[in-house]
């Protein structure tokens, strides 16, 4: 699926968004949630989502927590207080930079950077 | 909602400790992924054998996830891997072109030799020992690792000393031969302590194999009688024994064959050719 090429750089916002949405969540919540929002078109595999949000709680964006259900142990992740204001910032930069691709891909040949801005209104 | 049994856990748990998965909570992370797809498949009708398998198929090599995650989360590591991709291709340059000089007898051939191995012996060595010892994340066999350094180095400076045709060759290469057959050693033990990846008679026909070829090699580059037959004996206990062991083990637990598996079986076979060539010469 295409999709999955073109989200390599966008698991970490993503990731930072549904956390920010969530108080806490787990590993399998978050793919979940992302295949279900996304209509089934985007699946975060282990090997896409677990060492992302590994270098989140190591570099303190994220912090965990540990609890027994369903006869394993649970690690949850969340946001710390630090954690916060960068994931708005993340979040932001994701924004913006889908913004400027919708300019890109609405501007017609010889347009100006303003009449392409207003075109993508 | 389905919900697996403790017995059914702890196969999922074995699973991925099967794969050597250790680092921080990631085997806690991916043991309850692995359950919630399980427990999801089962929602949909599946039972508990089929949804394993499926889900164990589909989740691939777990290794590679840990691996992947020490690459973004640990800079010395990163470093360390960059370092032994770089060193070994130059190292190979280095040595294949100093041959090359001095087969057609150029200057310039003995200082790229002595370059080669050295990089091979002060950095690639020691770097793809860091980066073996943080993907196993078993912190507590530094000595191991050591045997295994000081062992390697030996070998590699006792070849570069013979190359060269400088005295104390045989003693340099027989200490790093004794070096890495206590590695070995230090190994096999260690791996039964810390639940073992691959069976003892994969571990053991292979690390006999490597060791009687390695005593081979060490007997023909010193014009010791009975090399041919040594070489022999290793290049038969990997091919007839090491290998369908191994093969057979691989194909149980990984249900195909893999990229790896190729690439090791080549291996095997470019050795033992070199080892058979070797022994008629």
């Amino acid at each position: 699926m295409a999709y999955q090429e073109l989200i390599k750089g966008m698991i970490k916002p993503l990731i930072l968004k549904l956390l920010e949405e969530n108080h806490r969540m787990y590993g399998y919540e978050i793919t979940r949630q992302v295949e279900e929002l996304s209509g089934g078109r985007i699946r975060l595999t282990f090997g896409a989502l677990y060492p992302v949000l590994h270098k989140l709680e190591k570099s303190g964006i994220v912090e965990t927590e540990t609890e027994l259900a369903n006869n394993r142990t649970r690690v949850y992740y969340k946001l710390t207080r630090s954690g916060q204001q960068t994931a708005k910032d993340k979040i932001h930069e994701l924004e913006d930079f889908i913004r400027v691709l919708g300019e890109i891909l609405l501007a017609k040949p010889g347009m100006s950077h303003g009449k392409a801005e207003s075109f993508a209104g | 909602m389905a919900r697996l049994s403790l017995s059914q856990v702890e196969q999922v748990t074995a699973e991925v400790r099967r794969q050597q998965v250790s680092l921080g909570h990631l085997p806690d992370d991916l043991v309850d992924h692995l359950c919630c797809a399980i427990e999801d498949s089962i929602e949909r009708g599946m039972n508990f054998s089929d949804a394993y398998h499926r889900v164990v198929s589909q989740a691939g090599d777990l290794k590679e996830i840990q691996n992947a995650t020490l690459y973004l989360i640990d800079k010395n590591y990163r470093r360390m891997k960059n370092t032994v991709k770089i060193t070994g291709v130059i190292s190979m340059i280095l040595i294949a072109l100093g041959t090359m000089l001095r087969l057609m007898q150029t200057t310039g051939g003995n200082l790229m030799i002595i370059c080669g191995f050295g990089i091979i012996g002060l950095l690639f060595f020691p770097a793809a020992l860091y980066v073996i010892r943080r993907e196993t994340q078993q912190q507590d066999q530094v000595l191991i690792y050591l045997l295994a350094l000081t062992g390697g180095l030996g070998v590699i400076a006792g070849i570069l000393f013979r190359v060269m045709h400088w005295p104390g060759a045989f003693a340099i290469l027989s200490a790093g031969y004794i070096l890495l057959a206590a590695f070995l050693t230090g190994l096999l033990v260690s791996r039964q302590r810390f639940g073992p990846a691959i069976p003892k008679p994969v571990y053991w026909s292979g690390a006999t194999s490597m060791m009687i070829s390695s005593i081979g090699f060490l007997f023909k580059v010193n014009h010791y009688p009975g090399a041919a037959v040594i070489l022999i004996l290793g290049a038969a206990g990997m091919c007839l024994v090491f290998l369908p062991l191994w093969a057979h083990h691989e194909m149980k637990y990984n249900k195909g064959v893999t990229a790896t598996f190729i690439f090791f079986c080549v291996g095997i076979l470019y050795f033992n050719m070199f080892n058979l060539l070797l022994a008629i010469r």
